[in-house]
Parts: C-alpha cells; sequence; structure tokens
C-alpha cells in the first residue's frame, strides 16, 4: 500500500514535471493551463483547501448574523454589513465577501426565518400526532395549519417591520428576483411539506403557487397594516384562505359537471340511436 | 471533506489537464441532494411517460392478442412509478413541471403507434426502452461517481428497474418489432 502511494506520488510528480514544462514552452500567462496548474498546487497544500472553504462560509454567517442588529439603522446596505463585520473584529472592507451587496442580508434573513418556521412546525407536527391517538386527523385540519403557519412566518418579519419594504423593493429587482421567487418557493414547500402533502404531480405546483400568492399578498398588506398586533392583517389572511378554498370547491365543481355532461352526451346518443335503430342489429 | 478530480482540455495546446479540488462537507451534501433530486424527478416523469405510452397503447390494441403483452408492461411500469413516488416522499424531491405534457404527449405517442398496427406499437416499446436503459446507466454511473456507498439502495433500485426495462425491449422484439413494415 505505501509502496503503491509513493508510485502514485512519483508518477504523479512526473506528470506535473512534463505539464509544467511544456506550459513554459507554449502556454503564456493569461492561459488556462497557469489557473489550472495553480489549482492543482493548491489542492497539493492538502486538506486544508476544504478547511478554507468552510471560513469562509462562516466568515460570512458570523458578519451577516452581527449585521442584523445594524439593520434598522443603515438599511439592507453594504454599511451595514461593513459595521457587522467591524463588530466581529474585521475590516469594513470584508463586505466584499458580499458581492451583491445588502441583497444577500435579506437572503440571509429569509432564510434563517425559513429554517425556524420549519423547526417550529416539526415540533407542531410531533405534538399534534403524540394528541392524535384518538382523534382521526380529518382533511380541515390543514387549513388552520396552513393559516396559522403564514402567520408565524409573517411575525418573525415585526421585528425589522420598519425596513421591510425597502427589502421588498430590493427583491423586486430583476437581478434579485429569480433567488427571492426561490425563496418564497422553498418557504411554500415546507409549509406543504409540513401539512403532509403528498401530491406527486401539477397539483403540487398549484398548490404552492396559490400559498405564495396568499403569503406575498399577506405581507404586502401587513407593510400598511396599523392596527393592534396587525389584527387586520390576520383578517385579510382569513379571508384569503377562505377564498383558497372557495376556489378550490369551484374547481372541483366544474371537473363534476364536465364529467356529468360528458355522461349525459353518452346517455343520449345511445337514446338516439336506440330511436333509430340503429343498436338492434338488425340490418 | 471530499475530493472531486475532474479533467479539462486546454484549447490551445490541446493537453489534458487533471484539477484537483476539495469540497467541504457541507457542499458535498448539498451536491449529493441536488443530484438525487434530478435523478429521481427525471426518473418519475419517464415512468410516468412509459405507462402512458403503454396506456395508449392498449386503448387502441387492448382487445387484440397483443393486450395481455402490453398489459403486463404497463403493470410494471406502474410499480416501478409508485417506488418513484415513494422515494420522491423520502427525498422530499419534487416532481416535473411538465407533467400535463407527458400525460398528453405519452398517451399520443401510445396510440399513434398502436395505429401503425401490433408491429408499430412494438417497434415504439424497443426504442423507448433501449433509452430508457442507457438513461438509467448513465444515472448509475453518476451515482457510482458520487458516493457509492451512501447510494447503495438506491443503485439497486435502479439496477433493478433497468434490467426490467431491458426485459420488456426484448419482449419488444420478441413481438415482431423488426417486422414493422414500410412496404
Amino acid at each position: 500500500m505505501a509502496t503503491s502511494m509513493k508510485l502514485l506520488k512519483s508518477s504523479r510528480n512526473l506528470f506535473k514535471y512534463f505539464v509544467e514544462s511544456h506550459m513554459r514552452t507554449c502556454c503564456n500567462v493569461r492561459h488556462m493551463c497557469q489557473k489550472a496548474e495553480s489549482q492543482a498546487e493548491g489542492s497539493e497544500a492538502g486538506d486544508h483547501v476544504s478547511d478554507g472553504e468552510e471560513m469562509e462560509y462562516e466568515t460570512r454567517l458570523r458578519i451577516l448574523r452581527s449585521s442584523m442588529a445594524f439593520v434598522h439603522q443603515h438599511g439592507w446596505t453594504v454599511d451595514t454589513l461593513a459595521a457587522g463585520a467591524e463588530v466581529e473584529g474585521l475590516p469594513g472592507v470584508a463586505h466584499g465577501l458580499f458581492p451583491r451587496g445588502g441583497v444577500e442580508l435579506i437572503y440571509h434573513f429569509y432564510t434563517d426565518c425559513n429554517k425556524q418556521l420549519a423547526m417550529q412546525l416539526a415540533e407542531r407536527v410531533a405534538r399534534e400526532k403524540e394528541s392524535e391517538q384518538t382523534n382521526t386527523p380529518g382533511k380541515s385540519k390543514i387549513t388552520p395549519f396552513i393559516r396559522d403557519a403564514v402567520e408565524a412566518r409573517l411575525r418573525m418579519i415585526i421585528p425589522y417591520i420598519d425596513r421591510w419594504p425597502q427589502a421588498m423593493g430590493i427583491l423586486a429587482l430583476p437581478p434579485n428576483a429569480p433567488q427571492a421567487l426561490k425563496n418564497l418557493g422553498d418557504l411554500t414547500d415546507e409549509i406543504w411539506y409540513y401539512t403532509g402533502d403528498t401530491s406527486t404531480d401539477f397539483n403540487w405546483y398549484t398548490k404552492r403557487a396559490t400559498l405564495g400568492v396568499v403569503y406575498k399578498t399577506t405581507e404586502v398588506f401587513m407593510m400598511q397594516d396599523k392596527s393592534d398586533d396587525y389584527q387586520n392583517t390576520w383578517d385579510f389572511l382569513d379571508r384569503r384562505m377562505g377564498d383558497i378554498t372557495r376556489v378550490g370547491k369551484l374547481v372541483r365543481n366544474g371537473q363534476e359537471m364536465t364529467s356529468v355532461l360528458g355522461e349525459a352526451c353518452k346517455g343520449f346518443t345511445i337514446i338516439g340511436r336506440n330511436i333509430l335503430g340503429a343498436n338492434s342489429g338488425a340490418k | 471533506m471530499a475530493l472531486q478530480v475532474t479533467k479539462r482540455i486546454c484549447l490551445r495546446c490541446s493537453i489534458w489537464h487533471i484539477l484537483v479540488r476539495n469540497y467541504s462537507q457541507r457542499e458535498k451534501a448539498e451536491q449529493t441532494k441536488a443530484l438525487l433530486d434530478k435523478i429521481i424527478r427525471i426518473d418519475h416523469a419517464g415512468e410516468f411517460g412509459a405507462k402512458r405510452i403503454y396506456q395508449g397503447q392498449l386503448a387502441v390494441l387492448g382487445n387484440t392478442p397483443s393486450g395481455p403483452v402490453i398489459q403486463q408492461m404497463q403493470d410494471e411500469e406502474q410499480k416501478h412509478l409508485l417506488e418513484f413516488e415513494r422515494l420522491m416522499h423520502q427525498h422530499r424531491a419534487r416532481p416535473t413541471v411538465l407533467m400535463p405534457l407527458w400525460d398528453i404527449a405519452g398517451f399520443a405517442l401510445g396510440a399513434g403507434s398502436a395505429l401503425l398496427g401490433k408491429e408499430g406499437a412494438m417497434a415504439c416499446t424497443v426504442a423507448v426502452e433501449s433509452v430508457i436503459g442507457e438513461h438509467y446507466n448513465d444515472q448509475i454511473r453518476e451515482l457510482m461517481e458520487d458516493n457509492p456507498e451512501q447510494h447503495k439502495e438506491l443503485l439497486k433500485t435502479l439496477k433493478e428497474f433497468r434490467d426490467d426495462e431491458l426485459h420488456h425491449h426484448d419482449t419488444g422484439l420478441e413481438h415482431d418489432a423488426e417486422k414493422v413494415g414500410y412496404t
């Protein structure tokens, strides 16, 4: 084993020698080969490369977490990130770790809230499962569950609600919109997953899309709501959930009506053929 | 910590260079999750499409002597479909956006090929199953490159399904797929 490793290492060194000499003769500095060589050499430094990756990831996480305290002061901008970096003992220019600027702080906050919501929903599902030994689970439990989940998630915005309209505006910008939609999709997926959704066809998408619309409209409503504890927002949410239920019933009724009409047409055709004697088999 | 080794060819000097990169555990886990998500989604769509193709063929050839053969193949595809749905729930993978498209297109392909006669239907089966067999092989390769230990169960399932699909391919050949007449 040791000799084969040595053989491998020496053959790799031999290969590198040939590559390097080739590169010195026919490739120039700006060439792709140079980058390849330095990458390959970077890995020679061994296992520390992956530690470097995680260190960057963890530094970014630390800066983002510390920056949240400065959101009220500077909003969702690079100034906030710089202030957060300084709290962590890094120079203010460390905000360069975030090439897209303030929007990365918004994504961090959004995904962080999603993760917290997932934990809360998991706990709630576990609690309901324990107490559900005697009760039979009914479909009617899904709507209140979703409603409570959306309320819980919107309440997480309340601490930053003074600056959230700015965040929503930034998320609506074209460079940021795709990731924002993905975050919304992840959020609705979490909520539906914990309701026990097992759809495996296009319903998967319609469910999440409708919930996304409900969440978004309620969020927008909340921005201009001045009532006590946002009671108007929760009433608005109840009305939207009612809308979904009514639309769902309408669609189901429509489908049933179509199938009944289809059967009726077939029946009339058979009656017609009977009258004309076409079904008796007589020529 | 996971090693990723890739080969790249330099466009100017046409020499292969080997690049080695270390991924942290977290990154590797994300990549694996994305890979599994993709594989399960695509396979689920494939099995659904195959089932619809057989249903289309049965709509035309259901009452002929080749009806039972097609019915049996459809039942096996249904079994595969249920397994992928179970895997979808297990891995929280999402279904494909194009489900309604595969629904209609699969049925149309099946019915259309069956209207060309039994040989047409079998030829369609042979063509589809050979493509699916190659596709499963590619996925098995991808999973082996990623982490054979972690994906042992899934690899076993994919290999079993690939063998079933190749069995369908051979059944199609047996039932005169190559006798599709153009004269």
